[in-house]
C-alpha cells in the first residue's frame, strides 16, 4: 500500500500506486461492461415492466378514479330523482288521501241527507196513514153509531114505511 | 162457486125434482133450508167440515126439521153435502127458483127486507117491480136484518137497491173519502 500516514514527515500521500489505479481502473471498466451486458438489460427490462406495471396501475387507478366520479355523480343524481320521486309520491299520497278524505265526506254527507230525506218520507207516509187510518176509525164509528141509531129508530111502521116509499119510487119512475 | 157451477147442481135437482112432481115443495124447502144454513154459522160449519167423513154429516139430515123434508130435498142437500158444495146452497136454491120460474114463463125475483111484508105489501111490490122490470115475476122474499130497513130486490142481473143498508154504505164511503 501506498497510503502514507499523515503523521509521516513527507506529508500524506493519499492517492495508490499508478498500476493499481490502471488496474483498478481496467477492474472496473470490465465489471462495467459485464454489467452492461448482462445486468443492465435485464434491470432496464426490470425497470421497464415495473415503469409499464405503475402506469398501468396508474392509468387503472385513474379510470377507477373516474368511474367512481361518474358513478358518484350517477349515484347523488339517482339520489336527486329518488328523492324527487318520493316527494312527487308524498304529494300524490297527499291529494289521494285529500281526494279520499272528501269523497267519505261527500258519501256521509249524501248518505246523511238521503237518510233524512227517507226519515221525513217515512213520517210523511206515517203521518198520512195515521190520519187516513184515524179517518178510517172515525168514519166507521160514525157509519156504526148511525147504523146502532138507526136501527134503533127503525120500528115496525118506520120499517113498513121504508117498504112503501120504496114502491112509491118504483111506481113513480114508471 | 160460479153461477155457472150453481146451475148446473139447480138442472140436477130441477130434473128429479120434476121427475118426483115435487118441484114446488123441493124449491121452497130448498130455499127455506138455505136461509137456515147460511144464516147459521156453526150448522154450515159442521155441514162444511171435511174432517167429518160424508156419511157422519149425511146424517144430520136425518134428525131434526130435515127429517120431514120431502126425499128429493134431503137428496138434494145429500149431493151437495156429498160434492162439498153446502156452502153454496144459497146459489144453488136461487138458480133453481130462477129455473122453476123460467119454467112457467116468469122471471125469479128475490127481495130482501128488513122485517116481514104484509100481504098487501108483497103484492104492491110485485107488482111495481112487474112494471118496472116489464116481466111476470115468481118473488121470493127473504128477511135478511142486515138490509137493516127498505128493500133491495134483484131481478135477474138487475139490483134495485133501497135498502138503509145502501145508504149506510154510501155515507162509509163519503166519509172514508
Amino acid at each position: 500500500m501506498n497510503l502514507v500516514l499523515a503523521a509521516e514527515p513527507s506529508g500524506i500521500e493519499l492517492l495508490p500506486a499508478t498500476p493499481e489505479l490502471i488496474w483498478g481502473l481496467f477492474a472496473f471498466i470490465v465489471l462495467f461492461l459485464v454489467m452492461r451486458k448482462l445486468v443492465f438489460p435485464r434491470l432496464e427490462t426490470t425497470l421497464e415492466e415495473r415503469r409499464t406495471l405503475i402506469e398501468g396501475k396508474m392509468e387503472e387507478a385513474d379510470t377507477k378514479l373516474v368511474e367512481m366520479e361518474e358513478a358518484k355523480r350517477a349515484f347523488e343524481a339517482s339520489l336527486g330523482d329518488a328523492r324527487g320521486e318520493a316527494g312527487r309520491i308524498l304529494a300524490e299520497a297527499k291529494s289521494a288521501a285529500e281526494s279520499t278524505r272528501e269523497s267519505i265526506l261527500e258519501s256521509a254527507r249524501e248518505e246523511a241527507q238521503r237518510i233524512i230525506e227517507r226519515a221525513n218520507a217515512d213520517a210523511n207516509a206515517e203521518r198520512v196513514r195515521l190520519l187516513e187510518e184515524l179517518r178510517g176509525q172515525v168514519g166507521a164509528l160514525s157509519v156504526q153509531l148511525a147504523e146502532q141509531i138507526v136501527e134503533r129508530e127503525l120500528d115496525a111502521s118506520t120499517h113498513s114505511g121504508l117498504v112503501d116509499e120504496y114502491i112509491q119510487r118504483l111506481a113513480a119512475q114508471n | 162457486m160460479s153461477s155457472g157451477t150453481a146451475q148446473a147442481y139447480a138442472e140436477a135437482i130441477h130434473a128429479f125434482a120434476v121427475a118426483e112432481d115435487a118441484l114446488d115443495v123441493v124449491e121452497t124447502e130448498l130455499t127455506s133450508i138455505a136461509e137456515v144454513v147460511t144464516g147459521d154459522a156453526k150448522a154450515l160449519a159442521r155441514l162444511s167440515d171435511r174432517q167429518l167423513p160424508v156419511e157422519q154429516r149425511l146424517r144430520i139430515l136425518d134428525g131434526g126439521v130435515l127429517a120431514t123434508a120431502h126425499p128429493a130435498t134431503r137428496a138434494a142437500l145429500a149431493m151437495l153435502i156429498a160434492a162439498e158444495r153446502i156452502g153454496h146452497v144459497r146459489d144453488v136454491a136461487t138458480a133453481l127458483a130462477e129455473r122453476s120460474a123460467t119454467d112457467v114463463g116468469r122471471t125469479y125475483a128475490e127481495v130482501q127486507v128488513a122485517q116481514p111484508l104484509t100481504k098487501t105489501q108483497a103484492k104492491a111490490l110485485q107488482s111495481a117491480l112487474e112494471a118496472a122490470t116489464g116481466a111476470k115475476l115468481t118473488m121470493h122474499v127473504v128477511v135478511d136484518p142486515t138490509v137493516v130497513g127498505g128493500v133491495r130486490a134483484r131481478v135477474g142481473d138487475t139490483v134495485i137497491d133501497g135498502s138503509v143498508a145502501r145508504r149506510l154504505s154510501q155515507l162509509r164511503t163519503r166519509i172514508n173519502g
